[in-house]
């Protein structure tokens, strides 16, 4: 069976809450790896936030991005947009992806969301054996280890998945 | 090929250079671009942040792309207008000469000038990074410098 | 008197002056400060007349460790160019550079710094 796939578009930008602002924003051409721009984020949010904030900024970026980049459709741009606001600090990834796609990632975040812990436990054992999803238990380290409520959207082709905590 | 924006302060110019450098290393493969990349980025970040128009809300912009051949890292920020013509006459001036005796001419300008600005940036780029410099005008008082080397 | 002894090296983040005696300057790590002329540049008028004040014809420096500068840090080495080009003859002395040649701005740079004082400054690339 054919996946549905969407015709290129370039990421929407979406936006939070009104007093909202962007801090850093980047957008590629998806690429196999992004090991500097894990280093780069790193050392921006070492810079700007405190010890632990920038503790859950880098793993929520670092996770998102790395499920951005195994998941996209070829020749999609990636957009990461780091922004703050007088409460809370938003990370949001867009890429280009099918319905399916969206459709299980919508499904793996219910699970989680509904038993983060144990979700995480079972996803990181399963981890150890190759069984699991990388994308399931980079979600589950979002939630349960940096504490973050993450949510998904799609738009057109266009998937968002923002992960939110107060600053 | 990617594009960052954040906000014009000194401190992020050392991730950007270094993210800069590990993008043009993982995409090209290639170390020499990396290390010319850095300089390139190290200096035009320079510029744009020393010289942009005081705006807390300002925004500073940098695009790395590629089509294959040439290599453009272009800059986008607000000026400071009287910094802008200055930036364009320095363009013209070392766009005479070859990229080596430009920057000898740079270096012999700073020897003789203990107490003024180096301004050797602009001739390091196109002598030590070996691209050529283009500066453009956009809307809502912003600049583009855009530098170009072949890969 | 050893004057040389007695300059004060600058603590900046990420950047590293070692002076071994008799007359050995060691730099290493990334000088891109937005002001290098005012964390570093005391320290290098401070060498040039100690090395002076000493009678040493020669110093060496050994920059293969250090692996990025921004042009305000290569300005200090104009700077030292241009008052070893204003030392008289008896205050003359030779400036050794032990550069990397694989590293881009040491390889363009230094040549077009010996140009500067040619008889005083010599290049040697690895």
């Amino acid at each position: 069976m054919l996946e549905k796939t969407a015709p290129r578009t370039a990421p929407l930008l979406s936006r939070a809450t009104t007093d909202s602002r962007t801090l850093i924003h980047v957008a590629w051409e998806t690429g196999e790896e992004a090991s500097y721009f894990h280093g780069f984020v790193a050392g921006y949010a070492k810079a700007t936030f405190s010890a632990s904030t920038a503790d859950r900024v880098v793993l929520a970026s670092h996770e998102l991005v790395e499920n951005a980049l195994r998941y996209s459709l070829i020749s999609q741009s990636i957009g990461y947009d780091l922004a703050v606001s007088s409460s809370e600090v938003r990370i949001s990834v867009e890429n280009g992806t099918t319905l399916a796609r969206a459709d299980m990632l919508r499904t793996q975040l219910q699970r989680i969301q509904s038993d983060p812990e144990n979700t995480y436990t079972t996803e990181l054992a399963r981890s150890l054996t190759g069984t699991g999803r990388r994308s399931m238990l980079g979600l589950a380290r979002i939630c349960h280890e940096a504490h973050m409520a993450v949510s998904v959207s799609v738009i057109g082709s266009t998937l968002t998945v923002v992960a939110t905590c107060r600053r | 090929m990617v594009r960052v924006s954040l906000r014009p302060v000194w401190e992020y110019i050392e991730g950007v250079r270094e993210f800069g450098r590990f993008f043009c290393e993982t995409t090209f493969k290639r170390p020499d671009v990396a290390a010319r990349a850095q300089v390139v980025l190290q200096e035009t970040l320079e510029n744009a942040i020393r010289y942009s128009a005081h705006d807390e809300n300002g925004k500073l912009e940098v695009e790395i792309t590629s089509d294959g051949c040439d290599l453009r890292i272009s800059t986008l920020s607000r000026a400071d207008p009287a910094h802008l013509q200055t930036l364009r006459d320095e363009i013209e001036m070392l766009r005479q000469f070859d990229p080596e005796a430009a920057y000898l001419a740079a270096f012999v300008r700073a020897s003789q000038q203990p107490e003024g600005s180096a301004r050797l940036g602009l001739a390091r780029m196109r002598f030590e990074g070996r691209f050529e410099l283009q500066i453009s005008e956009e809307p809502g008082g912003h600049v583009r410098v855009t530098a170009i080397g072949k890969l | 008197m050893n004057q040389l002894v007695n300059v004060s090296v600058p603590r900046v983040d990420g950047f590293n002056a070692e002076l071994t005696l008799p007359s050995l300057l060691y730099l290493s790590g990334v000088l891109a400060q937005s002001e290098p002329g005012k964390l570093v540049g005391p320290f290098f008028e401070d060498l040039h007349r100690a090395v002076v004040a000493d009678g040493l014809r020669e110093i060496i420096v050994d920059v293969r460790q250090l692996t990025f500068v921004n042009s305000s840090a290569i300005r200090l080495f104009v700077d030292w160019a241009a008052r070893l080009r204003a030392s008289s003859e008896t205050e003359a002395y030779v400036i050794r550079f032990r550069t990397d040649r694989r590293i881009t701005w040491q390889r363009t740079s230094f040549l077009v710094l010996q140009s500067l004082a040619p008889r005083q400054i010599i290049i040697e690339a690895e």
